[in-house]
């Protein structure tokens, strides 16, 4: 009965040619930067980069946006970089997470956020 | 799940089976000329009851059918016995029928369907209590016809045992009978006494719930099928002294029902696929009949009625990622509540109970139950849902 109240059902994740990115709420916001939050859900191939994109339009891609790259990554998991910059009080930002293999740029959602306390 | 009739007829396949071999407990026979046998006595509805007595020497033994012309009485230990009696009943004409003899003491109290009969001297029928539409000056009105009063005010006389209320039902019978006949210095044989009345049994019990989602304007298979845990209490209501084998079932579930789906779409500049997922953890209600084809102790059961779902904070989400000729992949995500809808639907079951210890039971079923699922802005006009569980439990 323990197992059948407290049991869990987790999302299944089905599997694709192309790396699988989510992109999290950004966290710890402050006058001086926030917490981006993302992860690989799912990869069958080397990502040769992944990251963070943000900039101050909903624009947000590799020409426009400003790109914090953590590098390779064999396996999917959560990741995650402290943002360190000024952030103007009420200012809307934008930030996605992306992935890159060899055959694909795969860009996650995007999320906006604002620092207002 | 692909072919949800094909548990249901297992189902009806195994009820047939069991039906077909009869319940028969531990009982007696007494023969015209006064011989009693013990033996075991087939435990059928009252109506078949009424009509023959099935008998069997020993379990295994071969079945002799009995009219009432050819036994005095028949009895199961500890519960029902049937007298032969001359009696008229409706035809206007008097026949041998196997009657229940409820009380037997200085006044015996005997049934015969909803039919009541006292026995001092002689065997009296009283006659059913009815409303009668009685005409007068100031226009029709309806009264109750309840000579049956008079005719026990009347054979009860010679003790005070009738209360201001008397229905013609068995239990307010029986009492009248007993406190008359204590009067008399022997309160006679009631011979069901060791049953209740009324009876509630509590049950406990977890299941593998095995569930498909059909959502209208998706193709049929584009959800999977989900698997959860569930479990739940019940309770089972039953009158044991009419009989022993059906019960009023009321049971609550919690169920963390989470469907998945996918649906890929290819366009000529792009290919979109979208993981659906529909998260709706519920409490389950089912209303129903139990049927019990043995003796409650060690016995196979049909179960069936209605359910209501009431969902607890649908969610409808969605995961869609459009990959471009370049192989640029764009990932957008939606989620929201769904109006709340309550499903509700119908059920059956098939199961088999076995005593553990006294008073307790534990018990295994197979249930299917489809009800009109989930909807609301993403979900669009209907959806419906199948789901088969396997149940294990414990009966107090």
């Amino acid at each position: 009965m323990t197992f059948v109240l407290f049991g869990c059902t987790k999302d299944e994740i089905t599997p694709r040619d192309y790396p699988r990115i989510r992109t999290y709420s950004v966290t710890e916001i402050t006058p001086t930067g926030a917490r981006f939050n993302g992860e690989i859900t799912f990869t069958s191939v080397d990502i040769v980069d992944h990251g963070f994109l943000w900039h101050t339009t909903n624009s947000v891609n590799f020409t426009t946006a400003t790109k914090i790259s953590l590098g390779p990554k064999s396996d999917a998991g959560l990741f995650d970089v402290l943002l360190d910059t000024n952030l103007p009080f009420g200012k809307t930002f934008y930030m996605r997470t992306y992935a890159i293999s060899n055959d694909n740029v795969v860009y996650g959602e995007m999320v906006a956020f604002k620092y207002t306390q | 799940m692909k072919n949800a009739l094909l548990p249901l007829s297992l189902m009806i396949f195994i009820s047939s089976l069991c039906f077909g071999q009869g319940d028969y407990r531990q009982g007696y026979i007494i023969k015209s000329n006064g011989d009693s046998i013990s033996g075991y006595v087939g435990y059928r509805g009252k109506k078949s009851n009424y009509k023959s007595c099935l008998f069997k020497e020993s379990k295994k033994g071969e079945k002799i059918r009995y009219s009432p012309s050819e036994l005095k009485a028949y009895g199961i230990i500890d519960d029902r016995r049937f007298e032969s009696k001359r009696v008229e009943i409706d035809s206007g004409r008097a026949e041998m029928r196997f009657i229940e003899i409820i009380i037997k003491g200085a006044v015996s109290l005997y049934s015969y369907k909803n039919i009541y009969f006292i026995e001092k001297d002689s065997l009296v029928k009283l006659p059913k209590s009815k409303s009668v539409t009685v005409q007068t000056a100031q226009g029709p009105y309806k009264k109750e016809d309840k000579r049956f009063v008079g005719i026990l005010n009347y054979m009860l006389s010679d003790c005070n045992v009738m209360g201001p209320d008397v229905k013609y039902q068995e239990r307010y019978l029986t009492g009248i009978i007993y406190h008359y006949n204590q009067c008399k210095g022997h309160s006679g044989i009631d011979f069901k006494g060791k049953k209740p009345w009324a009876k509630v049994n509590f049950q406990i019990f977890a299941s593998e719930s095995i569930s498909k989602l059909y959502v209208d304007g998706y193709n049929k298979n584009t959800f999977n099928t989900s698997y959860s845990p569930t479990g739940g209490i019940g309770l089972d209501f039953s009158l044991p002294r009419s009989s022993d084998k059906i019960f009023f079932s009321i049971e609550g579930w919690y169920v963390k029902n989470m469907f998945q789906g996918y649906v890929e779409t290819i366009e000529p500049s792009r290919t979109i696929r979208t993981d659906l997922f529909l998260k709706a953890p519920s409490y389950k209600f089912s209303m129903g009949i139990k049927y019990n084809f043995l003796h409650p102790n060690l016995t196979p059961y049909l179960k069936g009625g209605f359910v209501q779902y009431v969902p607890l904070d649908p969610t409808w989400s969605s995961v869609k990622e459009s990959e471009d000729v370049n192989g640029v992949v764009y990932t957008e995500s939606s989620s929201r509540m769904l109006q709340k809808k309550l499903p509700m639907g119908f059920w059956l079951g098939v199961g088999y109970s076995k005593q553990i210890i006294n008073g307790l039971n534990g018990f295994i079923e197979l249930r299917i139950d489809k009800n009109n699922g989930y909807t609301g802005s993403d979900v669009q006009a209907s959806s419906s849902s199948t789901n088969i569980n396997l149940i294990i439990g414990l009966r107090y």
